[in-house]
């Protein structure tokens, strides 16, 4: 029948809006309001998992955030989410879910061997069993991954998207039940900007799932006035279906909003969730508190759940989770559960008491609604396989050590456990606040706020209704007073102020043989620690709450612990006869529940990933074939592949052409910084290496600056524009981080100087055109600048008119070729560009890509920053000691007279010739001079760039070897697989030694 | 030979929104223009030590520097916008070609003797105006700050990451809300595309609209 188990009345889900689902197949039949587990609970459905290690039965043990049990993978293909838990999953037409952790089915599980094996498996088993050797790794973890696993990731890109914005609160309250409506109520009363956050779809938290009466009405109707109110303030915004799950430094919260993930029909058009970065003045936590379980043999059968889950489903989804219902609690308030249930026809077969005096307003009430209290008994046992059938209730000893008598038998098929209750502090914590242990209430709760944050409620320990509403409203009076709005006190909401107490703390409930020789006291129902594996941590010596967590892994996994980590404390606190609060607390860290990764990247995804530079010539590129390099954000042409061209044939051409005839580049995205002031020359000279204060107005000069260290940084020409007044020519990957380097030297270290720096790198497009007829098309392009050598020399700029535009020609040249790079503003770039294309067709203009640009330079034996050095190379190195002034100081000068750095036989910059001219070395190869049968042999260099050149007609290389600068003509090898490479050193400059060439 | 205008092309234009302009917003939340080009001068002058600086750059411009950070001053025309105590972006309505360089000439001239640095970066930057009831609720999703009405005003300026390493600058000018958003050039359609991603996780449709 369909929906046996659902009350015929009551409960927050519409019973006109039938909702058909499936669950490992199976066609079930739910409301509107359920979430999977309640509405699989209606159905009767409780065995609905297998545990993460013995597989064995598991059903739903909760009624929230805190399910351990009830994983599920919902939805097929590329959207389906894997490891949700049935607690929180709202239900909606044609939902699909699976279990994820059994197999082949979820009522048949070959791994259900494990458990008769357990003996095998003990805790650390896998740091014990799987150590040696290592090479075995790879097939151990194929075998422990299939083994273990939690739920499948899709293979399918994400098909949807997700938004992920920032957002500014007053007062940011995270939680909707009691004290945070409260606290929301209060501060947007005053004024705040509020932003109200809670993980249900509905708000109201324990209001919704008890019978608590608010100003003489129902707790429920009272939140839904509250929210009425607050949606009525444009002042506030509030946030269902959102965990707030992560709490960071100066108030920095991340929430996540689920969008779509409930419906039925998802839009295309909109997100599937939503991140939320918010900044928030104030911060109030209400975040409510998590029952605890009870730690007794064989407590994890399906049909044994949490007194409130249990009340929670009778309560808020009608539904009864069984017929027949043994109550184990530890304290007065589980006992509403009894009642409650007993209200909606389950029958209570026995409230079984670990308190010797079970004593309290309700557990009277129970009394007197005629259930049997047993005081001062345990369950010792249980039965049923894939659900609970009959437990065994017997009288403990005084000291709850032991069993004090004979056992007895119940027959039920649910046991509503309580073992007390945990403040959700871990928000809190996140945020660095302080925990204390609270002796009374058995668990941590929090001390000292380090932000600017309060706990209201249940989170705060605090348990009686009218204290925690009268809370809520203190700390959002209090928050938004802390924010500068001024707060007319309201008058608390008059309730009842029960609270869960008096309790017996008894940590390990006894059963007939001690821990670990019969049955399971399971204290992680996630991981599969028993109180046998804390036991056996402790006996191999990890004492340490940290040591024992890593090694039984109670504590990890998707629930983090949620209702383990206390009670793991209080069972290592019995063993050892050490207090809780001396054993300490494990970290609490963001997330609070599992995000997913989509909502992690947000729109930073694909093409928005990082952001892509281009150059205004960009779209001729394009057009043109060219294939694209990234350097730095910048989309360079690496090279322009003709039909039937790979990258050796595109370059072979491209670097025959600009020495024959004509090549052209763009240049754009090198670094620009503009430098003005009095003191601009001296501060060249301090950030240069070589002199600075000859240079006048026309000319220009290459320099090299260098790290504190000594060590080359970048490279590059300045011009000088006019008195005072230069233009710095960075490398395109280093233009930011120099500007920073000369912008902290000026104002930390230099403030006296007289000089301000402007990055000016995108204001101008360069075109270099480079080869013998560069001159002669600059001619035709321009009749406001004399072009004759005499009048342009090389190293020189001149201002004037090129293709119709104001242009700034430099006659430099990084091909070492004659060469002019001609700078036009920005928006003339592809101007110029096509320009310089149609009139150099005569010439057979060849665009080259920064492949050739490299093969060119390195003809010429020209460095690049970052890949002939790498941070430990110093000018001297390179073979560039002309270039330290001697007259002067500059950064790294102290350091290039260190020891060290006069060291002869440094890794120094040579050239290397390959004894073979086919052969292209690999750059990176490391290079020796005696070769051995097998590694390892002495190295005394590497391979820095490496090509095939046509103009020399052989392959060549730059490289850095020990003492290189004194070595030319003897011979290194570059041992590769299956081959010796042998080379000759020789200068770096392979090509116009004398450079008559970019002079002529 | 004169310049000429024809050959210019705007850091948005490869783009080819004029092609997709809407004569409006036509119900969209948010709508984003490029303007015409402009005159953008990077102005640095220690206020406190070069007293005559204030009156040399009104001279030219007709308008004083603002000295209260994130403001700015000036006109349709010609606005300051102040970018750190000793930094101002000059923004001139002046579409000519040689207005750059004309413009960073006479304001150098003006301030000769004073230590200071007059820079064009007219080509260096792209301007995305971005209108619309919509704007701020899009805008909050690429920038950290806070958007809200009464925390950024008409006349505000603001220097702040977009997206992810993007370095922008923006100028509110009036209750539409209207934002100057100005960006490195080479950023420009980054920018672009991310805002229209932000329209689309807050659900808004995106307009066009005429430069």
């Amino acid at each position: 029948m369909a929906q046996r188990y659902r009350l015929d009345k009551g409960g927050r889900i519409d019973r006109d809006r039938p909702v058909d689902f499936t669950f490992n197949g199976r066609a079930y039949q739910g409301y509107a309001g359920d979430t999977l587990g309640s509405a699989l609970l209606a159905n009767g459905v409780h065995l609905v998992g297998r545990s993460f290690k013995y597989h064995r039965p598991r059903g739903i043990f909760s009624a929230g955030a805190e399910e351990a049990n009830a994983l599920v993978q919902v939805g097929e293909g590329a959207a389906t989410l894997a490891d949700l838990k049935a607690t929180q999953v709202e239900l909606y037409e044609g939902l699909s879910a699976r279990s994820v952790n059994c197999y082949p089915s979820l009522d048949f599980d070959i791994g259900e061997v494990n458990s008769l094996a357990s003996k095998l498996f003990p805790a650390g088993f896998y740091y014990k069993t799987f150590m040696w050797p290592q090479a075995g790794w790879p097939m151990y973890e194929r075998f422990i991954r299939k083994a273990a696993g939690l739920g499948e990731a899709p293979l399918e890109p994400d098909p949807d998207f997700y938004d992920k914005r920032y957002a500014h609160a007053d007062v940011l309250v995270a939680g909707a039940g009691p004290a945070g409506l409260a606290a929301a109520l209060a501060a947007a009363r005053s004024g705040a900007r509020v932003i109200l956050a809670d993980e249900q779809h509905e708000l109201g938290g324990s209001l919704l799932s008890g019978r608590d009466e608010v100003d003489g009405k129902p707790g429920s109707d009272w939140a839904a006035e509250a929210e009425r109110e607050l949606r009525a303030n444009e002042n506030v915004r509030i946030l269902p279906r959102s965990v707030v799950f992560g709490y960071y430094d100066h108030n920095w919260i991340d929430i996540l909003e689920n969008l779509s993930d409930h419906l039925a029909n998802k839009p295309a058009d909109a997100p599937r969730q939503r991140m939320w970065k918010v900044r928030a003045n104030q911060v109030v936590l209400a975040t409510g508190a998590i029952e605890r379980p009870l730690v007794f043999r064989d407590n994890d059968r399906p049909g044994i759940m949490l007194a409130s889950a249990a009340r929670s489903y009778v309560n808020r989804w009608a539904v009864r989770p069984g017929e027949s219902a043994v109550l184990f609690t530890n304290n007065d308030g589980a006992y509403a559960a009894a009642l409650d249930m007993k209200a909606a026809g389950i029958k209570i077969a026995a409230a079984v008491d670990l308190r010797a005096e079970a004593e309290g307003e309700l557990t009277q009430a129970a009394r007197d609604a005629g259930i049997e209290v047993l005081a001062g008994h345990g369950i010792a046992a249980t039965e049923g396989h894939k659900r609970v059938r009959r437990v065994k209730v017997a009288p403990l000893s005084a000291d709850g050590r032991s069993l004090a008598g004979e056992a007895r038998t119940l027959n039920c098929d649910l046991v509503a456990m309580s073992g007390g209750w945990n403040p959700t502090v871990h928000l809190h914590s996140q945020s660095r606040g302080k925990l204390r242990f609270d002796a009374e209430l058995a668990t941590f709760v929090p001390d000292r706020a380090v932000q600017a944050e309060r706990s209201a409620g249940a989170c705060n320990g605090t348990f009686g209704l009218a204290d925690v509403l009268g809370e809520g409203f203190a700390a959002g009076e209090a928050a938004a007073e802390a924010a500068g709005f001024s707060v007319e006190k309201a008058p608390r909401p008059q309730a009842g102020n029960g609270k869960f107490l008096p309790a017996r703390w008894l940590w390990l409930t006894p059963s007939s043989k001690p821990v670990g020789h019969g049955g399971k006291h399971f204290v992680d129902f996630q991981n599969d620690v028993t109180a046998a594996d804390l036991q056996l941590a402790l006996r191999e010596g990890y004492t340490s709450v940290e040591h024992v967590k890593r090694y039984t892994t109670t504590g990890m996994g998707t629930d983090q612990g949620k209702t383990s980590n206390v009670n793991a404390l209080g069972v290592v606190s019995e063993f050892r006869g050490v207090p809780i609060e001396e054993l300490g607390v494990t970290t609490f860290r963001p997330p609070y529940t599992p995000v997913t990764f989509g909502a992690w990247g947000g729109r930073d995804v694909g093409d928005l990933f990082d952001p892509i530079r281009r150059t205004p010539m960009h779209s001729w590129h394009a057009r043109a074939g060219a294939e694209f390099e990234n350097v730095g954000m910048w989309k360079r042409p690496w090279y322009y592949p003709k039909a039937g061209e790979g990258m050796h044939e595109a370059v072979q051409r491209e670097s025959k052409a600009a020495r024959e005839s004509l090549g052209i580049l763009d240049a754009t995205t090198l670094g620009r910084i503009d430098i003005q002031g009095p003191d601009s020359a001296e501060f060249l000279n301090r950030v240069y290496t070589n002199g600075w204060k000859t240079l006048k107005p026309g000319a220009i000069r290459y320099g090299l600056m260098l790290g504190e260290d000594g060590m080359v940084m970048d490279d590059g020409v300045t011009a000088c524009l006019g008195e005072n007044h230069y233009l710095m020519h960075t490398t395109s990957g280093g233009a930011a981080e120099v500007l920073a380097h000369l912008e902290e030297y000026l104002q930390t270290e230099w403030p006296e100087l007289q000089v301000y720096l402007t990055t000016v790198t995108e204001q101008y497009a360069t075109a270099a055109i480079a080869g013998p007829n560069a001159r002669k098309l600059l001619a035709e392009l321009t009749d406001d600048i004399d072009v004759d050598p005499d009048a342009f020399p090389f190293m020189s700029w001149r201002e004037g008119t090129v293709a119709g535009v104001w242009a700034r020609v430099m006659r430099i040249s990084f091909s070492g070729d004659l060469s002019f790079e001609i700078n036009v503003e920005a928006h003339n770039g592809l101007h110029l560009w096509q320009t310089l294309m149609n009139a150099g067709e005569k010439y057979n203009i060849t665009p080259y890509g920064t492949e050739t640009m490299h093969v060119l330079r390195a003809e010429k034996g020209f460095i690049i920053v970052g890949q002939e050095t790498d941070g430990t190379v110093t000018p001297v190195d390179l073979g560039m000691e002309k270039l330290c002034s001697t007259k002067k100081d500059f950064i790294g000068k102290r350091s290039l007279s260190r020891p060290d750095m006069q060291d002869p036989n440094r890794k120094q910059f040579v050239g290397l010739l390959p004894d073979d001219p086919n052969e292209v070395l690999e750059e990176g190869a490391q290079l020796v001079e005696t070769v051995k049968s097998q590694p390892p042999m002495d190295m005394v260099g590497h391979v820095t760039s490496s090509y095939m050149s046509p103009n020399l007609g052989r392959g060549f290389a730059l490289a850095l070897v020990k003492g290189g600068l004194h070595k030319h003509g003897q011979k290194v090898y570059a041992p590769m697989p299956g081959k010796t490479i042998a080379c000759t050193v020789t200068s770096p400059v392979f090509f116009d030694p004398e450079g008559e060439r970019l002079r002529a | 030979m004169p310049e000429t205008t024809s050959y210019r092309q705007s850091p948005l234009a490869p783009l080819g929104l004029a092609g997709q302009a809407a004569s409006g917003l036509n119900g969209a939340g948010i709508g984003v223009a490029e303007p015409d080009f402009r005159v953008l001068l990077d102005l640095r002058v220690e206020l406190d030590k070069q007293p005559g600086a204030q009156d040399a750059v009104e001279k030219v411009l007709g308008l004083r520097l603002p000295e209260t950070a994130n403001t700015a001053t000036g006109n349709a025309e010609r606005h300051a916008l102040w970018l750190g105590p000793n930094e101002w972006q000059i923004v001139i309505h002046d579409s000519r070609p040689e207005a750059g360089r004309e413009w960073t000439a006479k304001l150098r001239e003006a301030l000769q003797g004073i230590f200071c640095a007059v820079v064009d970066v007219s080509n260096a930057q792209a301007i995305l105006r971005v209108t619309g009831p919509a704007a701020r609720e899009v805008l909050e999703r690429a920038v950290p700050l806070d958007m809200h009405a009464g925390k950024f005003q008409p006349g505000e300026v603001k220097q702040t990451v977009f997206g992810r390493h993007c370095g922008v600058t923006l100028h509110l000018l009036d209750d539409a809300p209207t934002f100057d958003i100005y960006c490195r050039r080479s950023f420009a359609e980054y920018v672009h595309a991310y805002l229209k991603d932000c329209a689309r996780g807050a659900c808004e449709d995106f307009a066009v609209l005429e430069g």
